[in-house]
């Protein structure tokens, strides 16, 4: 710790260990920022700037600080109230209070102790005040990311606290030994590794963007494309914006001992020299250091290179911060990388001006130039900034455009490679103005249809590619290709642990969940020595294997699992292993069941579908009104999006009801019991005649002689041949009938057939309809089993036992007993999960007595049934399982009780037992099926197999065959099938070491 | 009829022994590794069986075996294949018998259990054959041991068998077909069979 005294009466603090990352400022930012009632940016307060600032920048700063508190001299009476320190030290603990009370007493303290000595004495904050800072610092930039950014002054009072690298910033150490600094013997090696990847940093700070944006861009898109689009006919203006030597700049900026001399990042300084340079400095640049080289290749060209280790946290914050600005500016903002952004700006005004204003900003705001190129489209703006770099800006306007072209080498285009510039010397096109020459068809003939075309198109500076927002992410995995030494098969596991768990966090904190698991291995090639870079992955081959589970997940277990069975399929040497990675495509969001296809968008349309509210209120609306109208509520619904796979939300229109259809709550979660419900009926199959019939299907039910008829059935014309003619024989007679009635007598009405059009609308409380009776007797005739239906007779119970004056109850569902399993399984798990609780609420909120005195031991029992462990479900004769499923009333269990009762006599082994009762099984379980019921078979099966796999691999090939059998018809033993499968393969590959054929 | 019990660990392994001498020959005959005219038709625990007629053959199946008893007995071996090789001694498909002998108590047990029991074992090999790919012509085989621990006494007992290459463990992914398992106080024992699965499909290099 060292005090200097400066020129004049200032007195500059520097501690070496603290200064470093630590902002100094002046004295007044907490002055002003008292005055201001928070937190200020104190980037115009920074003492470095001082020597940084710049005439015009001065204008900027105004304009971009609150205009009030510019206005606003500080009274002159505060310095003579503040008392003045000659020892800083001093100050070290008080400005903290200060500074927590900022917030929350803005104005009342005037006591703070600042040390003002003319307004020079600059001070800094010891590491644990400006923690303080920087939590309050974070709330703050957090709120105003979610609303306001209107105003200059507010987007920017973030206060930047850098005091990460330390640590690993202080020395590297030089002897590294590859014990420390490989997979062996250090345990937490992988998340050491991501700490220090610049990659991974990139990787996931995409990640952050998206989470921070998102909602952002998707609020902001609609209009702002309208506005696009409507205004479309002016001239595009897109500007590419590019951080100078990000890596290196945000690193220096804190370090004045640095400017102007040649840097360069790294994640080692050894005395090898074995890094690889990641980004150098302009200063370095002159010398010839580029990204990629060798640290000592980069030392022999500049003796003088300094190497500074990354400094992550800083960089997010910059980013962070650009990115505010770029928003602010610009609803369409197209995030390349952390340091790289296009905008459309396309009737903003002067593209320039505000590329230029967007520079100064981002300088102001994170003392890193920024350099910009603008142009009417991506690819000219973006070659425009290569134009503009270092600390510029380059505007290429449209008439400018050829001859900017013409000047340009091939390999300047983006796209263009060492391999394709080779290519295109070798038939003499050295520059673009070449590439005119010769024609379209001459460049896709050579170079493939579509590297012919982007040549064609590139060098007459045409880019049809719009700019574009944060982009779904497709995979999230991780890949450690550096010191991944392993010894011995644990080794490799014990690896797998690690990296798995890493993925399962970024899935996690991404909120998705992944189907499918690729795991990705670098194996030292053949004959190929240790690699030159220190702990590096020399030359390798890649592998690669996945593996789709049966339902999205995140979990670890899952991947580990997964991710070792893949790896023991490769039966690799370990030592020869260089690189392991996991990565997980296929993602859905998490509670969605959708896939990311539609983006969140068009979650958020499903969710304010769903919105019980609304719906709600509506429905009361409609209450009496169709009260009057004969007790006939009519519901209008496409039924073609249920045919769709999952992720598709389904409309429905509907003329009496306009918003939501459905009354679902999105918030309610216990849904257990109500799965019964959904062991339903084969009228249901009935249903199916709708989807394909393409037009929305108006459908009438009513539950009265008088009602009207069944005019939304769609014309005879539209259905479609080829449908009927698949339909079964009774159906299809129906449906002639249906027809044939509404030929001859279209005033009259309510015949059963009417059912097969999915009835969405029910009149509870009325007096029960013809239709209902007949279709619960089809259904009886058409199980080959009776199943269990406790929902049934319950409401038909419940409907007549009450008086028909009653004010009946009106419930856009249809009764549970009408629902198209099928259908409800093809539904997004989350609207499944809706619609089930729904009825379940809907049961609970229509307190029949019988209904009550029915479900409650059912209820108990469940309750009975999870509280009762799933362990050792196999121990005991018979296995405990037996009396587990059969005790239990639940009807959910019911259908695994013919299991149970043939498992509890039996000698046979498990898979003979299962596949005695599989038409039972497949049968019985053709609904939806809740988690529990899945845990259960779950684990049963697992817990067999692991009983099973060291004496008996006969009877574990057996149970999977069997369980194959089962999955083909029941969806809930698809699922446990599914699961279980990457559980048997893994344990197999542990036993046996191989893979087992099924 | 007189009650032939086992009575210790000898004597399972003894029946062992004699019942993978026909499996073996069972084995050579199902895989079609030999011309069918070199077997001759027998019956073994009830079972029809076909036995190689070639005297060094035979000889060298039974001494092979006999060799392994004590090990078995011993409970040192683990698990015993017939490693088929193709023309390039490549293997390409390993027949595995899984064994762990049980020990056994009181007066033993009686042999027509374990006899029953492996009679399926040898009905399932004649039948394996559909569940397997045809070898390719010109093959060769091995018999192999696996030894759970292999001391020097052991190894200097019995000249017959050598020492196999300790990396001889392939570093291939294989396919487990199963084809007979069974549980019993005598002896588990678990039949399976091993071929090298599809190579791990390449991968252009995807350097980020």
């Amino acid at each position: 710790m060292e005090f200097q005294f400066g020129w004049t009466v200032s007195l500059y603090l520097l501690i070496r260990s603290l200064s470093r990352g630590l902002p100094i400022v002046k004295p007044e930012w907490i002055v002003d920022s008292i005055a201001a009632g928070r937190v200020l940016s104190w980037a115009p307060y920074q003492l470095q700037r001082i020597a940084l600032e710049h005439p015009n920048q001065r204008t900027l700063q105004s304009a971009y600080l609150n205009p009030k508190l510019d206005h606003c001299p500080l009274p002159l009476d505060w310095r003579d109230n503040y008392p003045t320190y000659s020892n800083m030290m001093d100050i070290d603990l008080e400005p903290r209070s200060e500074l927590l009370a900022l917030e929350n007493v803005p104005t009342s303290d005037n006591q703070g102790p600042s040390s003002v000595q003319d307004g020079a004495v600059n001070f800094t904050l010891l590491e644990e005040d400006l923690k303080g800072i920087e939590v309050k610092a974070d709330e703050c930039s957090e709120t105003e990311n979610q609303g306001v950014l209107e105003s200059h002054g507010k987007k920017d009072s973030v206060a930047i606290v850098d005091r990460s690298k330390r640590n690993t910033g202080a020395g590297y150490s030089d002897a590294a030994a590859a014990a420390t600094h490989s997979t062996l013997g250090d345990d937490n090696f992988v998340q050491n590794y991501f700490k220090s990847s610049r990659l991974h940093f990139i990787g996931t700070w995409r990640n952050r963007y998206q989470s921070r944006y998102g909602s952002f861009n998707d609020n902001s898109e609609g209009q702002d494309q309208q506005v696009f689009r409507a205004k479309s006919g002016s001239d595009p203006a897109v500007i590419h914006i590019d951080m100078d030597c990000f890596f290196v700049a945000v690193v220096v900026r804190d370090r004045p001992e640095l400017h102007d001399k040649p840097v360069a990042v790294c994640h080692s300084d050894s005395v090898r020299g074995s890094g690889e340079i990641s980004s150098a400095n302009y200063p370095a640049r002159a010398f010839g250091v580029r990204a990629g080289m060798f640290v000592r290749d980069a030392k022999a060209k500049c003796p003088d290179l300094e190497i500074v280790p990354y400094n992550f946290e800083a960089y997010e914050q910059v980013a962070d911060k650009v990115y505010n600005i770029l928003h602010h500016h610009c609803g369409r903002v197209q995030a390349v990388s952390c340091d790289e952004a296009f905008l459309d700006v396309t009737d903003q005004g002067d593209p320039c001006q505000i590329a230029s204003v967007i520079r100064s900003q981002i300088f102001e705001a994170t003392r890193c130039t920024a350099s910009a190129g603008v142009s009417k489209n991506k690819l000219l703006a973006r070659l425009a900034t290569r134009k503009a770099k270092p600390n510029g800006l380059y505007y290429i306007a449209p008439s400018e455009v050829e001859g900017f072209m013409d000047e340009l080498a091939v390999e300047d285009l983006p796209g263009v490679g060492w391999t394709l510039k080779e290519k295109l010397k070798s038939h003499n096109l050295h520059k673009c103005s070449d590439l005119l020459r010769v024609s379209k068809d001459f460049l896709q003939r050579e170079f493939g249809v579509k590297t012919g075309d982007m040549l064609w198109s590139y060098a007459r500076g045409i880019d049809t590619r719009e700019v574009q927002q944060a982009q779904i992410r497709k995979s999230i995995g991780a890949e450690v290709n550096w010191g991944v030494r392993f010894l011995v098969p644990e080794d490799a596991h014990r690896f797998l642990v690690t990296l798995s768990t890493e993925v399962a966090t970024r899935l996690q904190t991404a909120a998705v969940k992944g189907r499918t698991i690729t795991l990705k291995v670098k194996r030292r090639k053949e004959g190929s020595g240790e690699p030159s870079k220190f702990m590096g992955c020399g030359v390798c081959d890649n592998f690669s294997r996945s593996e789709t589970v049966g339902y999205a997940t995140d979990s670890q277990e899952i991947l580990l699992r997964v991710a070792k069975q893949l790896f023991n399929s490769f039966a690799f040497d370990v030592r020869d292993v260089r690189g392991v990675g996991l990565q997980v495509t296929r993602l859905e969001a998490v509670g969605s069941g959708q896939s990311l296809k539609g983006g969140q968008g068009q979650q958020r349309a499903l969710k304010s579908w769903l919105a019980p509210e609304i719906s709600k209120v509506m429905l009361d609306e409609s209450a009496p009104a169709d009260r009057n109208s004969g007790n006939q509520t009519i519901i209008h619904r496409s039924t073609e999006p249920l045919k769709t796979e999952a992720g598709e939300s389904i409309p429905v229109k509907s003329p009496a009801l306009d918003v939501p259809k459905l009354p679902l709550n999105t918030s309610a979660q216990d849904n257990n019991d109500l799965h019964a419900v959904f062991t339903a009926a084969e009228s249901g199959m009935r249903n199916f005649i709708a989807p394909d019939t393409k037009d929305r299907i108006q459908v009438g039910r009513s539950s009265t002689k008088a009602a009207p008829p069944p005019t939304n059935l769609p014309p005879l014309s539209e259905l479609d041949p080829s449908v009927l003619a698949s339909l079964p024989p009774e159906i299809l007679a129906e449906i002639r009938e249906v027809y044939g009635e509404l030929a001859a007598q279209p005033v009259v009405s309510s015949k059963p057939a009417k059912n097969y059009l999915s009835p969405v609308a029910v009149m509870k409380g009325a007096h029960k309809t013809k239709t209902s009776e007949v279709s619960n007797r089809v259904d009886r005739r058409e199980d080959g089993i009776r199943r269990v239906l406790p929902l049934e007779p319950l409401t038909e119970r419940g409907e007549s036992s009450r008086p028909p004056s009653v004010r009946p109850e009106i419930v856009a569902l249809p009764p549970a007993s009408q629902l198209d399993p099928s259908v409800m399984s093809a539904l997004p798990l989350s609207l499944r999960r809706e619609l089930e609780q729904e009825y379940k609420r809907q049961q609970v909120k229509k307190p029949d007595k019988s209904t009550l005195r029915v479900s409650e031991p059912e209820k108990l029992c469940v309750e009975r049934c999870s509280s009762t462990s799933l362990e050792d479900l196999w121990t005991g004769t018979p296995p405990k399982w037996v009396h587990m499923f059969k005790e239990s009333q639940d009807a959910e269990f019911s259908n695994l009780c013919v299991l149970a009762e043939h498992m509890a006599g039996a000698v046979r082994p498990f898979s003979v037992v299962m596949l005695s009762v599989l038409p039972h099984l497949s049968n019985a379980c053709s609904a939806t099926v809740s988690q529990k019921v899945i845990q259960s078979c779950m684990e049963l099966i697992k817990q067999y197999v692991q009983q099973m796999i060291a004496c008996d691999l006969e009877e574990v090939c057996m149970i999977m065959r069997v369980l194959k059998r089962v999955a083909a018809k029941s969806q809930l033993w698809r699922v446990v099938e599914d699961l279980i499968t990457p559980f048997v393969q893994g344990i197999v590959g542990e036993c046996y070491g191989g893979h087992l054929k099924i | 009829m007189e009650v032939v019990r086992l009575a210790d660990q000898g004597d399972v392994a003894a029946l062992f022994c004699e019942f993978l001498e026909v499996c073996i020959h069972q084995l050579l005959s199902v895989r079609e590794v030999y011309p069918p005219a070199i077997f001759e038709r027998r019956r073994y625990f009830n079972v029809p069986v076909q036995w190689a007629r070639h005297p060094d053959l035979r000889e060298y199946i039974h001494s092979a075996v006999s060799n392994l008893q004590t090990w078995i007995q011993q409970g040192a071996a683990e698990k015993i294949a017939i490693k088929f090789l193709d023309a390039n001694q490549i293997p390409v498909e390993k027949v595995i018998f899984k064994l762990c002998l049980k020990k056994l108590t009181g007066t033993g047990l009686p042999a027509q259990h374990l006899e029953f029991a492996l009679r399926g074992f040898l009905l399932k090999i004649c039948v394996s054959n559909s569940a397997l790919p045809p070898l390719p012509p010109d093959c060769s085989w091995e018999l192999v041991a696996y030894m759970k621990s292999l001391s020097a006494d052991n190894a200097s007992k019995s000249q017959f068998w050598i020492p196999a290459d300790p990396n001889d463990r392939s570093n291939q992914s294989f396919t487990i077909t199963t084809i007979k398992s069974m549980r019993s106080s005598y002896l588990d024992m678990q039949l399976y069979v091993e071929r090298p699965g599809v190579e791990p499909q390449k991968e252009s290099k995807t350097e980020p």
